[in-house]
């Protein structure tokens, strides 16, 4: 902690930049600050540097390579089979992508699946929550750990764990429910959006459910207790006291997990391996890869990409806006 | 070639810039001269046919001067074509590369597949079926060599067909009414499978009514999936469907192994090359199966479409195409080559090469078929074969498309015509942003 | 029964219906994030018959042991290739991707200098930004370096985590007070001694946090490999039991294969989180208040 020891060496390497003596300091007296600031900029650079070079080769030019395949291609005039020759094709692409009706309802499936998802696991996620701060929860941090846990399951292995809970002969779910003569196709043409929103549900509960909680155990305890004052019973004070406190989370969580909907891949990917009913463009991200990758169609791909990166932008500036909208007009009522 | 250069070129540019300094040496070595002296020629060679490597063994025990290193890989829709896009993408993909008929005008518009027009002879090309050679050329162009053509046959179980008492249908119609038969005596029986995943078969019955799905006149990808042809043949099996006369599943999958395996299926509308993977793959129904030709339209003027078939092209990557074709010229028409496939017992491959059929009517063990001649059989086929089909420039991409509205119809919601539409839909928009002249139709 | 929690007033404490119910859904739900897991290691015991046929809680068809040895042995052993590959892109990975993000947090922190909150917005949006969008073009690079199908390939862009940068300015705010380093720089300390010498010891927690997310979400990667890796014997695991399911469609052999790799999978990553529980309670808290 004491950051002397080390500091001492320090002291006699420092000369070089001709602080000799006091009376040299005062001479050139701007000079020490600027030469302070220059090295607090130097190691800032330094610190920062590793970082944004990754930044740079794996994030912007990546971008910025994105939305120029999307404007150009290798075009090879009639049939195709003459020699190709790089153009720029203006919007061709993004017509292309927008009115291609595989596309099109990738975007719709994601859309339901939001629909679906967001409201269930945010109501889900803030209902525990508030269980849980409500302070008659036993073992409320083992809870807590319980419900935390399948966060620390990979993607992947949800999937897999739940698909195979989908799977008739060997799932227990489906034999349980065979017992009392109920028959579920989990993999079917209408079950299959919610089986894969129930994966994602799984896994994002209980981390949703921390930060609200998190966010509950900063709400002051005054303002909970003047409610109970003024005769709230548990459940109001729940839902109109504490949660209009912590909306900022509940504005963020909402957020996010929209914008990872979004990005839907790994577990329509997965299960598509055992359900016909999840084609290889079902949602965005796996339009993207299958343009990309089995029709080797780059600008496609990339215009698709493009369109989805608007669409997140789009989104989380618009929250962005509402939320400040909605806060500055709460300031004014006040 | 030239336009995968500027493809790489141009990329080299706009992404790998500020990478200069790490880029620099990553032009592919290790193929080169490996060992050997220096007469001789290697060369490397990917399919997922059955057989190949005793192709590859003969050809290599009867050549000096071309060497050829085979790698077996899985076929295309397993990940084959995959890998070959990649390989050719990091610019190594193997001197002959297998390609199905269906996927010939994409690696050709990609430049995998390079223009051999000038490498084949024309004492090869004289000898191949036209109609085999038109597959795989474009603007008098030809992109690969075909090996097999492979007209859908219907394969039959002759004992079951016996014990309900039927005969073998002559016309779509009479096939009917066998399948209501097979339901009406043996509920659990069903004549035949539509397969969920069997673009390619829908495809076989549309071009034999009459279809033209692509066309390329007046320089344009003429496109017309659901033609008055086409949508007969859907209304067709969606009666079937309907009725529930067939079975509905994926035809790739442990559920079809089983419907075979335990005789629920009377009948299997595939490709000739299906008679020897039948055989290899289910030893224990010896001499169940017989083979008839498909059920017709109109038996006075029997035409066919074919399914399954491959062709061997150069690719791009290649850095001896003279070594790689008498290579695929050995393989496509020689004696001995036709020989060491059908000696693997797992191969009913017919020949592009018409001499070669007496060939491959002696090589081929016919125990497992009673004695049936079924290279006779498969060459009457091969010349009802309608000419003048044309495959699209995505053809992976269009079945699968249409694939999963076959599922999705499977599960009760949509059409075989709603699918094939979907398909022609969603094969539009690739066409259009890879540049190429198209046009829709829907007559 | 235990008196009831000090922060609830006599007021707020609900009736005894109240109580058995609420503890009612909680326990339902923790039922529902167990059980699955409890399923997965159940089933990893089973043998391939009694996995399709027997009861799950009868000891029929117990084969641990088997599985677990078959698991290793299949397909020459690829498994534990994957594994160790896994390990590798993910704790050196979080290692030094955590590292990097956290000194730029501090640097964000400590440092003033023009446009610094631009420059700070532009990481945050980096966090927003679908990974399907960067990953043609990162493959198209790789492809034009060369590196295509090599750790490298996998390895450079998980690096990158620009949460990190975010959680370790917020850490370094309230970890490092700024008189330590105007301590340090009285004595005439160089700006990046006391960073190593000083700061870094007092953000170690903070660290743990980083690298506990970041190996995670390495651990989770599935997209990035995909693209990149066509050579199974550079998959991580992830990729690696993805492949094997595709398999078992055709091959029943791979389904005991499967379900005793993923349990060995993920069975790191839920021991990091029981045993670092401080840590990610901590960052989780740090990203819900601000």
């Amino acid at each position: 902690m004491t950051p002397s020891a080390p500091a001492t060496p320090a002291v006699t390497t420092a000369p070089p930049n001709g602080t000799t003596a006091d009376g040299s300091r005062r001479v050139r007296a701007r000079d020490p600050r600027k030469v302070a600031r220059r090295r607090q900029l130097g190691a800032c650079g330094v610190l920062m540097a590793p970082f944004f070079i990754l930044l740079v080769t794996v994030f912007l030019i990546p971008v910025g390579t994105a939305v120029w395949l999307s404007f150009f291609s290798e075009d090879q005039p009639g049939l195709g089979f003459g020699p190709e020759r790089t153009v720029f094709v203006g919007l061709r692409s993004y017509a292309a992508v927008l009115n291609d009706p595989t596309f099109l309802s990738g975007l719709g499936t994601v859309v339901l699946y939001c629909v679906i998802y967001i409201p269930v696991m945010v109501l889900g996620a803030l209902a525990l929550a508030l269980l849980l701060d409500s302070g008659v929860v036993r073992l409320r941090s083992w809870a807590q750990l319980g419900l935390f846990l399948p966060h620390a399951v990979p993607g992947i292995i949800a999937a897999l764990i739940w698909l195979y809970l989908y799977t008739p002969g060997i799932s227990p779910v489906i034999e349980v429910l065979g017992k009392a003569d109920i028959t579920v196709d989990f993999l079917g043409v209408h079950t299959v959006l919610p089986s894969i929103v129930n994966i994602a549900l799984w896994s994002n509960l209980g981390y949703n459910m921390v930060i609200f909680y998190a966010a509950l155990q900063a709400v002051p305890r005054e303002v909970v207790e003047a409610a109970v004052v003024d005769g709230a019973g548990p459940v109001r004070a729940a839902v109109q006291v504490k949660t209009p406190l912590v909306r900022p989370s509940i504005v963020m969580v909402a957020m996010f997990t929209f914008i990872w909907s979004l990005q839907l891949f790994t577990e329509p990917m997965l299960l598509s391996q055992s359900s016909p009913m999840i084609s290889s463009r079902f949602s965005p991200s796996m339009y993207i890869y299958d343009a990309a990758f089995t029709r080797n169609n780059y600008s496609l791909a990339a215009a698709a990409a493009v369109v989805l990166l608007i669409c997140t932008i789009a989104l989380s500036y618009g929250v962005t806006r509402w939320t400040s909208r909605v806060n500055s007009a709460e300031e004014a009522t006040r | 070639m030239p336009g995968r250069q500027s493809r790489r070129s141009v990329l080299a540019a706009i992404a790998a810039l500020p990478l200069t300094g790490t880029l620099g040496a990553c032009s592919g070595s290790g193929s080169g001269g490996s060992g050997g002296t220096s007469t001789t020629t290697r060369i490397t060679f990917w399919s997922a046919i059955r057989g190949s490597q005793e192709v590859v063994d003969a050809f290599n025990r009867t050549h000096d001067r071309v060497q050829v290193d085979f790698q077996q890989i899985p076929s295309g829709g397993q990940g084959g074509y995959a890998k070959l896009s990649n390989a050719a993408r990091a610019g190594n993909a193997p001197d002959v590369a297998t390609i199905e008929y269906p996927e010939v005008p994409g690696f050709a518009i990609d430049g995998v597949a390079s223009d051999i027009t000038s490498l084949i002879s024309d004492r090869l090309r004289a000898r191949l079926l036209p109609q085999s050679l038109g597959l795989t050329t474009f603007q008098d162009r030809t992109f690969s060599v075909p090996l097999d053509i492979e007209p859908m046959v219907l394969h039959y179980r002759a004992d079951l067909f016996d014990r309900y008492g039927l005969t073998v249908p002559r016309t779509w119609e009479e096939f009917e009414q066998t399948a209501r038969a097979v339901r009406r005596k043996a509920p659990d029986r069903r004549l035949a499978l539509f397969p969920t995943d069997g673009a390619m078969n829908f495809a076989a019955y549309a071009w034999q009514a009459g279809a033209q799905w692509f066309d390329t006149r007046s320089g344009a990808w003429n496109v017309s999936l659901a033609d008055r042809p086409t949508r007969h043949v859907a209304a067709y099996w969606q009666r079937l469907i309907d009725d529930d006369l067939v079975f509905m599943n994926p035809g790739d999958s442990r559920q079809f192994d089983a419907q075979v395996g335990n005789g629920l299926i009377l009948a299997r509308l595939t490709g000739a090359w299906d008679a020897g993977a039948q055989m290899n793959e289910r030893p224990g129904q010896r001499g169940l199966w017989r083979i008839a030709p498909l059920p017709q339209w109109d038996p006075d003027r029997p035409a066919v479409g074919t399914h399954g078939g491959s062709t061997f092209a150069v690719t791009k990557d290649s850095r001896h195409p003279e070594a790689a074709m008498e290579f695929i010229e050995w393989q496509v028409s020689h004696a001995d080559a036709l020989r060491a496939r059908l000696s693997s017992g797992a191969s009913s491959a017919y020949p592009t090469v018409p001499d070669l059929v007496a060939v491959g009517r002696d090589a081929f063990d016919r125990s497992y078929y009673s004695d049936q001649d079924i290279y006779t059989l498969f060459e009457e086929q091969a010349h009802a074969v309608r000419d003048g089909w044309v495959w699209g420039p995505r053809m992976t991409a269009t079945s699968r498309v249409m694939q999963d509205g076959f599922a999705r119809a499977s599960g009760g919601e949509g059409t075989i015509i709603d699918s094939v539409r979907d398909a022609q839909a969603g094969t539009m928009p690739d066409l259009r942003a890879l540049g190429l002249s198209t046009s829709e139709h829907s007559t | 029964m235990r008196a009831p929690d000090t922060r609830g007033t006599p007021l707020l404490r609900p009736r005894l219906l109240g109580r058995s119910a609420v503890n009612a859904v909680v326990g339902i739900s923790v039922l529902y994030t167990l059980l699955p897991v409890l399923w997965l290691v159940l089933a990893a015991s089973k043998d391939r018959d009694s996995l399709f046929s027997s009861d799950l809680l009868s000891l029929d068809g117990f084969s641990f042991v088997q599985n677990l040895q078959d698991l290793f042995a299949m397909d020459g052993g690829l498994y534990g290739r994957w594994y160790v590959n896994s390990l590798l892109y993910a704790l050196l990975g979080a290692a030094i991707g955590a590292l990097l993000s956290v000194a730029c947090g501090y640097a964000f922190d400590k440092y003033h200098f023009p446009h610094k909150e631009k420059l700070f917005g532009l990481v945050l949006a980096a966090v927003m930004v679908p990974q399907t969008v960067l990953a043609l073009p990162l493959y198209l690079m790789a492809s034009e370096a060369g590196v295509v199908n090599t750790f490298w390939s996998v390895f450079i862009p998980v690096l990158f985590n620009p949460f990190g940068v975010y959680l370790g300015r917020i850490f370094s705010q309230g970890y490092v007070p700024d008189e330590v380093l105007e301590a340090a720089r009285v004595d005439g300390a160089g700006e990046l001694a006391t960073y190593l010498r000083v700061a870094l010891r007092m953000l170690g927690p903070g660290l743990v946090t980083v690298f506990l997310f970041q190996l995670t979400a390495i651990w989770n990667n599935f997209f990035l490999p995909m693209v990149m890796l066509s050579d199974q014997d550079l998959y991580p695991v992830s990729l690696g039991l993805y492949q094997w399911n595709s398999s078992a469609s055709v091959s029943p052999e791979y389904f005991p294969v499967v379900i005793m790799g993923s349990l060995l999978a993920v069975l790191p990553l839920i021991l990091a989180f029981v045993l670092l529980q401080r840590f990610w309670r901590s960052g989780l808290t740090a990203g819900a208040v601000k």
